[in-house]
C-alpha cells in the first residue's frame, strides 16, 4: 500500500534541531582551543551554508528552484510493507519512507540540490567533493548537473578501479571523477611521489577536494552528511511522512533508521523529535538508530573529546567514538563505516532520546532477503541495518501482542550493490561481531587520554 | 586547509591526521656502526673491543657497504637524521642525501658514540636505522628500548637478533612501507652470545625493541637445534670421501660432523680438514684462498642458523663471496637435522654481493638425519 501526497506538498521550510536539542552545543574548535569562526569556512563553504550551519532559527525556508528540482521525484511515497507485515505475521504496522526513487538512487540528493542551488546563487561555477563507493559523490553531480555547476569528485582510487559503474553515472552527469591521491592537487602529487601505488583513503580524497576549492577561484567543496545544513536539508523527508500518516490518521511509535554519520536517520526523524518536544503529538514516539556490530561507534564507543592531543582538555564537540586508532573491517555497508558522526545525533543518544543497537552484516542480509521476497525492493546494504531491527520489533510485537506503529526509512535502492548480495547468496558473507579485542584496546587508549571518564 | 580540516575534526572526520602525516617528510635516523662486520672475515667471532686486532689482521669495513646498499634503495623524500663522519653522514651523503648532522664522534667510534646517537636521535625521528650486528643492536635496545621503532641494517659478524632484516635491500623496503603507514609492529629479541666465551651457540635474551615488520622481510632470532644430529653424522659419514678437502662452517651441527670424523673443531670458527688432518684452525678468508689455491677437490660444509635459515652472510663472512665464487654452489654441501629445518620456510643468504645472492638461489639437497632432503634457497633482493 503506498501513501502519496502531491507536489504542492513538497515541504516550503527545512526543519533545524538546534534550537530544540536538550542542551547546547559547544561551538567547533581548532586546535588550540578557539572557536572556527563563519569566517574561517567561507574560503570553502557558502556564505548561506555556513549561516545554516550555526543557525538558531527552528525553520529554513526552502527555495523555490529548490523545490523545483524536489519535484522530479518528490514528494517519496511512503509505503505499507502489507507484505512483509502477513509474512511476519504480526500485528505491528509497519511503513517505510522510500528515497529510492530519487535520480541517484538515495537520500543524498535532498541536500546535494540544496547545496548546489547556494553556490550557484552566490555565483560559484564549481564544487568538489570526495566519494568514497560514489553514493554521494553521485548525488553531487545531479545536484551540479541541474544547476550547471561543474563538479569535480576525488573517488577514492580502490573505489574507481573496482567500481566504475557509480563513476560513469557521475561522468554522464557531467562530473568530472578523478581516482584519489591524483595528480590534481599538491597534497595529491606528493602522495604519489612517496608511493606510486597507494590505495587512496577517504581522509586523502577529502584533504584533495579541500585543497583544489581552497586553491581555485569561485570552487567551493561540499560535505554529504555529519553537518548540521547538510542534515537540516534532509528533514524533507520527515515532514513529508508526517503529512503522510495524516493522511491515514496513524503515527509512529517507533521511528528507525541506519546511521553512518547520521544524515539520512536525522532527516526522518527530526520532524518528529519536533513533535515529541512541543508536545504536538499524542503518543510518545521512540527513536532507535542501527548500526553494524563491525563498527559499532555509538553502542560501544565512548561519548568523549575525542581529537588528539593538544585540544584534549578543551570542550569541543563531544562524539561516540572507538578511538583513532580503530579501523573497521571491510563491511559491504560501506556507508555505515564512515568516520564521521554527527554531533547532534551524539547528544541525543547521550540523552537517551535516541537508542541505538548494532547487528551483523550476515543476520542484516539475512533480514534484506525476507523484505525483497515480500515487498520487492532491493535495499542497499545500509537500510537493510533498518529492516533488521524492524523485523525484530515487529517479531517482538507478535509475541506481546501489541498493535505497534513502525516507521523505518528505506533510504537508498541496492542496484549498485548486487556485489555484496552476490557474496550473500554464496554464502561467502562474515558475521562481523564486535572486535572485542581491538575495542578493548582502543578504548583502553581512550581512557589513558582521558582519566576523567567513567566506565 | 588545517584550519578546514581542524573544523572537520569536530564532527569525527579524521583526514586531518593524513594530511599531515603525508603532508611532512618523515624522519628517519641512521647510526651505522663503522666496525661492526669487520672480525669476520678475519675469523674473529664478532669486532666488540676486537677493532685493533682486527685491523692488524688486515680487516676491511663492512658497514659502510652496507650502509650505502640500503641507502640506495630508500626513499628519497625524507628527512635522514644521522652522526657525523663514519656513523652515518659519509654514507649518506655517498648515496646522495643531504642529512641534517647532529652530536659529536671521537676518531675511533665506540659503543658510547652508538648508545650516544641512539639516544639523541631518538629525541626527533620516528624511526631509527642501524648498521650494525647483535652488539650494536644490544648497545641501541640498552638506551632506547622499545620507546621508538628501531630495525637493523644486517652488517655484523652475528646476528641472532630478530631485529634484522633480511638484507639491505630488504630493509629499504620495510622502512619504505613504513614510511606510507603500511607496517605492523612487533617487539622483537635483542640476543647475544657472549664473545669472550666461545664454547656454546645459544644466543642470551637481552631485551625487546620495537620494530616494524613487513611478513618475510625480517629474519627470526636464532633458536636451538635440537635435532637427532648423529644421524646426521651417519649420513655424512656415507658420503665422505678422504681425498676430499672439507671446510667446515661454524655451528653445532658441523661441530658434531667433525666429532664423528674425529677431530676437534672449533665451535664458531671455520676448520679445514683433509683426510684425517686439520689443516687450519678458524680459519680466515685469506687462509681459505690459500687452501683454494693448493687443493683441487675441495667442499664447503654448511648448517642454517636455527629459525633463521641463512647458510651464508651470519657469523660465518670468512666464507666471502670471493670464496664462495672460487668454490661455487655445485661443492656447497649443506647439512641439517630435519626438525631444523622444519622450522624454516627456506634457506637464506645474504652475502653482501647481490649478484651472487641470485645466483645461489634456487634448489639445493640438504643431508638430514633422514637422508637427502630438497629445500629452497632463497635471497629476498
Amino acid at each position: 500500500m503506498k501513501i502519496l501526497i502531491n507536489e504542492e506538498e513538497i515541504p516550503k521550510r527545512w526543519y533545524n534541531i538546534l534550537p530544540d536539542l536538550p542542551e547546547q552545543l559547544p561551538p567547533p574548535l581548532d586546535k588550540d582551543g578557539n572557536p572556527i569562526k563563519p569566517d574561517d569556512l567561507s574560503a570553502v563553504f557558502a556564505r548561506e551554508l555556513i549561516k545554516q550551519e550555526m543557525s538558531d532559527d527552528r525553520w529554513i525556508r526552502i527555495p523555490e528552484e529548490v523545490r523545483e528540482v524536489y519535484r522530479i521525484w518528490r514528494p517519496t511515497p511512503l509505503f505499507r510493507a502489507v507484505r512483509l507485515e502477513r509474512y511476519l505475521k504480526t500485528p505491528a504496522r509497519i511503513y517505510y519512507k522510500f528515497e529510492s526513487v530519487s535520480p541517484a538512487g538515495s537520500h543524498k540528493p535532498n541536500t546535494a540540490v540544496a547545496q548546489a542551488y547556494y553556490n550557484m546563487k552566490e555565483g560559484i561555477e564549481r564544487l568538489t567533493t570526495e566519494t568514497g563507493a560514489g553514493q554521494w559523490g553521485s548525488a553531487l553531480a545531479f545536484g551540479c548537473c541541474m544547476f550547471d555547476l561543474e563538479a569535480t569528485i576525488y573517488m577514492v582510487k580502490v573505489s574507481y578501479e573496482q567500481k566504475p559503474f557509480r563513476r560513469i553515472l557521475m561522468e554522464m552527469w557531467g562530473a568530472k571523477v578523478y581516482p584519489s591521491p591524483s595528480t590534481n592537487t599538491e597534497f595529491g602529487r606528493r602522495i604519489l611521489e612517496k608511493d606510486p601505488e597507494n590505495p587512496g583513503s577517504l581522509g586523502i580524497a577529502i584533504s584533495e577536494a579541500i585543497e583544489d576549492a581552497v586553491k581555485h577561484e569561485n570552487t567551493k567543496y561540499t560535505l554529504g552528511s555529519v553537518l548540521n545544513h547538510v542534515l537540516l536539508h534532509q528533514t524533507v523527508i520527515g515532514l513529508e511522512a508526517k503529512k503522510q500518516f495524516e493522511i491515514i490518521d496513524d503515527y509512529p511509535d517507533l521511528i528507525v533508521g541506519c546511521i553512518g554519520g547520521g544524515s539520512s536517520f536525522s532527516g526522518l526523524f527530526w520532524p518528529f523529535y519536533y513533535d515529541k518536544v512541543h508536545k504536538k503529538a499524542e503518543k510518545d514516539v521512540e527513536f532507535l538508530a542501527v548500526e553494524p556490530t563491525a563498527c559499532p561507534s555509538v553502542t560501544k564507543g565512548i561519548y568523549v573529546y575525542d581529537h588528539g592531543d593538544t585540544a584534549r582538555l578543551t570542550p569541543l564537540l563531544k562524539m561516540h567514538t572507538l578511538g583513532h586508532d580503530f579501523i573497521p573491517p571491510p563491511i559491504h555497508a560501506g556507508g555505515l563505516r564512515y568516520h564521521g558522526m554527527a554531533p547532534t545525533l551524539c547528544l541525543l543518544v547521550n540523552h537517551e532520546i535516541v537508542k541505538a543497537r548494532a547487528y551483523n552484516q550476515v543476520e542484516v542480509f539475512d533480514a534484506a532477503s525476507i523484505f525483497v521476497k515480500t515487498e520487492g525492493h532491493v535495499p542497499a546494504p545500509e537500510p537493510a541495518h533498518a529492516i533488521k531491527a524492524v523485523i525484530d520489533e515487529a517479531i517482538r510485537c507478535k509475541k506481546n501482542n501489541e498493535e505497534k506503529t513502525i516507521l523505518f526509512l528505506l533510504c537508498g535502492h541496492g542496484h549498485f550493490d548486487m556485489k555484496a548480495y552476490q557474496d550473500y547468496l554464496e554464502g561467502k558473507l562474515i558475521p562481523y561481531e564486535y572486535p572485542e579485542e581491538q575495542i578493548k584496546k582502543s578504548i583502553e587508549k581512550l581512557r589513558r587520554l582521558y582519566p576523567w571518564i567513567e566506565s | 586547509m588545517d584550519r578546514i580540516l581542524e573544523f572537520l575534526k569536530n564532527y569525527g572526520i579524521g583526514a586531518l591526521e593524513e594530511y599531515k602525516r603525508w603532508s611532512k617528510k618523515s624522519k628517519i635516523g641512521l647510526i651505522v656502526n663503522p666496525i661492526a662486520g669487520m672480525g669476520g672475515r678475519v675469523g674473529l667471532k664478532g669486532t666488540d673491543n676486537k677493532y685493533e686486532l682486527a685491523l692488524k689482521l688486515g680487516a676491511k669495513p663492512v658497514a659502510p657497504g652496507r650502509a650505502l646498499e640500503f641507502l640506495r634503495y630508500l626513499m628519497r623524500e625524507i628527512e635522514l637524521y644521522t652522526y657525523p663522519g663514519d656513523m652515518g653522514e659519509n654514507e649518506a651523503r655517498n648515496a646522495g642525501f643531504d642529512p641534517i648532522v647532529i652530536g659529536e664522534t671521537g676518531d675511533v667510534t665506540t659503543a658510547e658514540d652508538t648508545k650516544r646517537a641512539a639516544v639523541d636521535l631518538s629525541k626527533t625521528v620516528e624511526l631509527i636505522v642501524f648498521v650494525g650486528g647483535d652488539g650494536t643492536a644490544r648497545d641501541i635496545c640498552e638506551v632506547i628500548g622499545d620507546r621508538i621503532p628501531v630495525i637493523g641494517v644486517p652488517a655484523g659478524v652475528k646476528m641472532y637478533s630478530a631485529v634484522f632484516a633480511l638484507n639491505p635491500r630488504a630493509c629499504a623496503r620495510i622502512v619504505n612501507e613504513f614510511i606510507r603507514g603500511r607496517t605492523s609492529f612487533e617487539l622483537r629479541e635483542v640476543m647475544d652470545v657472549d664473545e669472550e666465551r666461545l664454547n656454546s651457540t645459544s644466543p642470551r635474551l637481552f631485551g625487546y625493541m620495537r620494530v616494524p615488520v613487513i611478513s618475510n622481510l625480517v629474519q627470526n632470532a636464532k633458536v636451538a637445534d635440537r635435532g637427532n644430529k648423529d644421524g646426521v653424522a651417519v649420513n655424512f659419514l656415507r658420503i665422505f670421501d678422504k681425498n676430499t678437502v672439507y671446510i667446515f662452517g661454524p655451528g653445532g651441527t658441523t661441530f658434531h660432523l667433525a666429532e664423528s670424523l674425529g677431530f676437534d673443531k672449533t665451535l664458531l670458527g671455520v676448520d679445514i680438514y683433509r683426510n684425517g688432518n686439520v689443516i687450519v684452525r678458524d680459519a680466515s678468508e685469506r687462509d681459505i684462498m690459500k687452501v683454494l689455491d693448493r687443493y683441487d677437490k675441495v667442499k664447503l660444509v654448511v648448517t642454517p642458523i636455527g629459525g633463521q635459515g641463512f647458510i651464508f652472510g651470519r657469523g660465518n663472512l670468512q666464507i666471502s663471496p670471493e670464496v664462495l665464487k672460487r668454490i661455487g654452489k655445485e661443492n656447497v654441501i649443506v647439512v641439517s637435522t630435519v626438525e631444523k629445518l622444519r622450522d624454516l620456510d627456506s634457506l637464506k643468504v645474504d652475502t653482501g654481493d647481490e649478484e651472487l645472492d641470485r645466483e645461489l638461489e634456487g634448489y639445493i639437497e640438504v643431508l638430514t638425519d633422514a637422508g637427502f632432503v630438497r629445500f629452497k634457497i632463497e635471497c629476498y633482493s
